[in-house]
């Protein structure tokens, strides 16, 4: 008996790495699949209350379109101005070195378009509007207010979460876009007296290497981003059962599913669209 | 827009569980009592707000059914529930005002979201409404800048929104004023005489309310829900 517990024991031990990364993996599917179904009961749910159901989702839409993005531009202003100064500062010194300071707006493009403008809004999003949706929609479980949109004949599903997955992807790929467009042309004004860059130059050479393809991988990491950052606040802030003193547990958990899995899609999306690039060489 | 009238209401073979897996109701039959003012009594925590939130349709039992005329509703989806939860006014203690809306708008959301009446008529009727509670001074501030009285009043007002014909209230008047008590008494009764509600089920500690409106009683006890006789006889609990 103590000799079979003992290889109980060390199998346990052996096998527990990989049933840690089991649970972990079983764990995250099934979030996504929770978010999944979040995301399609409230459109299923919106789709059967139209009428003034629908002009009060606009209302919504509005307002959270207007506090996620317009009211974000303060703060998304001098980071894209600061990280698109660096870039370009750093690019352009380097690219004078070695030679080729043609491929300067392929640099740019690069980093700024594909990489830093999607994650950034959606570290900006996350720390603006992610807690702020989350904290709201806690308070509102809390407060029994979600119950009561019910009771009233009024799914919450329609009313608060769909709303604002809508709003959150509207609002982020247009601060992406703010903030795309100040880094490259407000990172290039602010680096004018150090780069030795000339003005034709460096608009010419972003025009030409802008290709297509940016503007999908764009559009889809800013879209997906905005979903994913509200669909997990309003899931976390569902989750609440009893009372306030879940809130903050709910707002901290949505901050940082949110952010693992911004990182993670970024990441995902990023080594998709090279290894396409990379075939598509290979084909062509 | 459709609206079913609730003629007949039982409880069959049902079951329900905290949410910490605990048995709060345990095979209950019943067929609740209608066209009656019915108090929910029991110990504390026994499951009296639950009775309330599965006949609102706010929980789903375990097992078995809550049936309203002949039609299983707890395993109706939203939408398909959505023509009895018109007609089921529900209204608990203080909470469940949207707290980023003016009273006002709290009151014509649901009117406009659900537009049983035109415009007009919805704006007179919240106007009536707030008026009839005594609310009309405070319909602009939101519900954090209100009393817990005026928030009280507010809930069980919003409750009676759209006439229904059931009402359920969880604690509506504890800790108010006379007055207040005295007009909340007063509308539930002009309301069942002059309008259409016919049935209201209540969970209340408050004595003088009770014994103004009360003329039936169910009881939980023993994860049990019962039916208490009128005649003072001890109600009767399956073995």
């Amino acid at each position: 008996m103590s000799q079979s517990n003992s290889i109980r024991r060390i199998v346990d031990t052996v096998l527990w790495p990989s049933d840690q990364v089991g649970r972990y993996v079983v764990q995250r599917t099934v979030f996504l699949f929770e978010l999944l179904r979040l995301i399609y009961l409230g459109v299923r749910t919106s789709w059967f209350e139209q009428g003034y159901a629908s002009r009060a989702r606009l209302a919504v839409i509005g307002a959270q379109v207007y506090h996620t993005g317009f009211k974000a531009l303060g703060t998304a202003t001098p980071l894209a101005v600061v990280a698109g100064a660096l870039v370009i500062f750093q690019a352009s010194n380097q690219l004078y070195i070695v030679g080729g300071r043609e491929h300067i707006g392929q640099i740019v493009i690069m980093i700024v378009v594909r990489e830093l403008a999607p994650l950034v809004t959606a570290f900006i999003v996350i720390a603006r509007s992610g807690t702020a949706v989350a904290t709201e929609v806690a308070n509102m479980r809390a407060n029994h207010e979600i119950e009561s949109l019910e009771a009233l004949g009024i799914h919450p599903y329609a009313y608060v979460v769909f709303p604002r997955i809508m709003a959150g992807m509207i609002a982020t790929i247009c601060l992406a876009f703010y903030f795309m467009v100040a880094a490259m042309y407000g990172g290039y004004f602010v680096t004018v007296p150090w780069s030795n860059l000339n003005v034709s130059t460096y608009f010419y050479a972003l025009d030409e290497a802008i290709q297509i393809r940016d503007y999908v991988l764009f559009i889809t990491k800013t879209l997906v981003s905005g979903a994913l950052i509200f669909s997990i606040s309003c899931y976390y802030g569902l989750q609440v059962k009893q009372g306030h003193d879940e809130v903050p547990i709910a707002t901290t958990r949505a901050v940082i599913h949110a952010l693992s899995y911004i990182i993670f899609f970024n990441l995902a999306a990023s080594v998709v669209f090279y290894v396409y690039e990379y075939l598509g060489r290979l084909w062509w | 827009m459709v609206v079913k009238s609730i003629l007949r209401c039982a409880f069959e073979d049902l079951s329900v569980y905290t949410p910490r897996g605990l048995p709060l109701l345990q095979s209950v039959n019943l067929e609740l009592p209608m066209g009656e003012v019915v108090e929910v009594t029991g110990e504390h925590g026994a499951g009296k707000s639950v009775v309330l939130k599965l006949l609102a349709g706010l929980v789903r039992p375990v097992s078995g059914a809550v049936v309203y005329n002949n039609e299983n509703v707890s395993a109706l989806n939203f939408e398909s529930f959505l023509p009895y939860r018109r007609n089921i006014g529900y209204g608990y203690g203080d909470r469940g005002l949207l707290s980023a809306y003016s009273l006002e708008e709290n009151f014509l959301l649901p009117m406009r979201y659900h537009p049983l009446l035109d415009d007009d008529t919805s704006v007179q009727r919240v106007s009536e409404l707030l008026d009839g509670f005594g609310l009309s001074a405070v319909k602009h501030l939101r519900p954090g800048q209100m009393s817990e009285s005026f928030k009280r009043l507010a809930i069980v007002a919003r409750a009676m929104l759209f006439r229904p014909q059931l009402l359920l209230l969880d604690n509506p008047t504890t800790g108010l004023p006379d007055e207040d008590r005295e007009r909340i008494i007063q509308l539930i009764q002009r309301e069942r005489e002059m309008h259409r509600l016919r049935h209201v089920f209540l969970v209340s500690k408050d004595m003088p309310l009770i014994d103004a409106l009360v003329t039936k009683r169910i009881h939980i006890e023993h994860q049990q829900l019962v039916a208490v006789p009128s005649d003072g006889r001890e109600p009767e609990y399956a073995s």
